[in-house]
């Protein structure tokens, strides 16, 4: 039978939920491919994001936070999504993410933005490793949260 | 390996609070509490040896799954895991002490369950239900994710200011360090007893080790002030939004708390 837009923004609901009760992929990996750090220079808040690849395929992702719990759910249902993927694949997801993000509400944008910053790092370090640059890669986000700092900076 | 046996003590006793804190029963939980501020005592002890011997530590942990089906299937896990942890332990009198104590909590879970006849555990259902409250979906939504966002945050404040405690030489900041991780404790009780009654009970993430190995106190302590403000007001905003006189006093009376935190921080400023 198939489901109802109700039901399926309640399934949606539990899923989200799922994941904030057990994060998957929350940790660190020590023999890492590459490692970024995405990062929102406002509040210091920042998602740091390991990955381990094999011929060009994601085989494990892991990521640790500093940030809300948004940023935690966001992190766990987006290295679900790309891991397993080949990083061509992996980064196409990526740009559709950032898509969605664009008209997110304001106060999930910074949190998406800083888990998918974090990916994109970690690939800028997996990318440079190959020719030994082993620098930290770090990219901050451009949208914020929404504080009262910042509305009355506005 | 003494900081595995810091890290398995830091399981053993989170194990112990999230037990505690799924189980209905209300004598029981208490009881179960008890113990798991007993096993915390051990964490500082073993800390404190660790510091003296100057040992690097870290508050590292697994991902643990704490969901049990009922009270016998949880009493059974923290036997096994308090028996566990003894082949991690080294024969000094502070580990004879700890060993101690924890034959009382196997001999005292292994009486109830003799004795008590056995309950589901409903904290991790999902159901995302208050009892006896009758909230909208946007109430429950506004509960749910102060709730998670909270009960990390105490969490953290308990292991940054325990750690802070632990090497600091100054008497009166090491006392309003203690005076802020027992108002921590107090809210970590109170919202993962909410946590479990909604059926959405979880074990927080591990902190990042610098969340807690920091340079510069003054620093962490402007930070945490700024924090206890944003939570004051996340307190008053969701005491507006929740409209239940009972949940509404309750976020308005940790509001009230947040001040308290905020003058004890601003009294810790003065010693560093």
């Amino acid at each position: 039978m198939e489901q109802t837009k109700e039901q399926k923004r309640e399934a949606l609901k539990d899923e989200y939920i799922d994941h904030m009760m057990n994060p998957r992929n929350y940790g660190v990996i020590e023999n890492y491919s590459g490692k970024g750090v995405g990062n929102n220079p406002n509040n210091n808040e920042m998602v740091e994001m390991y990955i381990s690849v094999e011929k060009e395929v994601l085989m494990n992702l892991k990521y640790q936070a500093i940030g809300c719990t948004t940023t935690v759910a966001g992190a766990s249902i987006f290295t679900d999504m790309i891991c397993g993927e080949t990083l061509e694949e992996a980064v196409s997801v990526t740009k559709q993410v950032l898509k969605k993000l664009e008209t997110a509400p304001e106060e999930d944008r910074a949190c998406g933005e800083m888990v998918v910053m974090s990916f994109l790092a970690s690939l800028k370090n997996y990318e440079n490793r190959k020719t030994g640059d082993e620098k930290e890669c770090k990219m901050n986000i451009v949208n914020d949260c929404p504080t009262e700092e910042l509305e009355d900076a506005k | 390996m003494q900081n595995k046996i810091f890290q398995i003590k830091h399981e053993l006793w989170l194990e112990m609070l999230f037990g505690s804190f799924s189980i209905k029963d209300e004598k029981l939980y208490h009881k179960l509490y008890d113990f798991s501020s007993i096993l915390f005592r051990h964490l500082e002890w073993i800390g404190r040896d660790l510091v003296e011997k100057k040992i690097v530590f870290n508050y590292d942990k697994n991902n643990l799954n704490i969901e049990t089906k009922d009270n016998h299937e949880l009493f059974a896990k923290l036997i096994k895991l308090l028996k566990d942890s003894r082949k991690y332990y080294e024969n000094t009198p502070l580990f004879q002490r700890i060993i101690n104590d924890e034959e009382f909590f196997i001999s005292e879970l292994t009486q109830y369950l003799a004795t008590h006849p056995n309950e589901p555990i409903t904290a991790y259902d999902k159901r995302r239900e208050y009892p006896n409250k009758n909230l909208s979906q946007p109430q429950k939504d506004a509960l749910t994710l102060f709730l998670f966002e909270e009960n990390y945050k105490e969490y953290e404040l308990i292991l940054v200011y325990t750690y802070s405690n632990l090497f600091t030489d100054n008497k009166n900041l090491s006392n309003i360090f203690k005076i802020l991780v027992d108002e921590s404790q107090f809210h970590l009780k109170s919202f993962s007893r909410m946590l479990s009654l909604m059926g959405i009970l979880s074990t927080p993430r591990t902190l990042m080790k610098q969340i807690y190995r920091f340079g510069d106190m003054k620093q962490f302590l402007l930070d945490g002030i700024k924090e206890e403000e944003a939570a004051k007001e996340e307190c008053l905003r969701l005491a507006r939004e929740i409209e239940d006189e009972e949940l509404s006093s309750f976020f308005s009376f940790i509001n009230f708390q947040e001040n308290y935190h905020i003058d004890l921080m601003q009294e810790a400023l003065k010693e560093v």
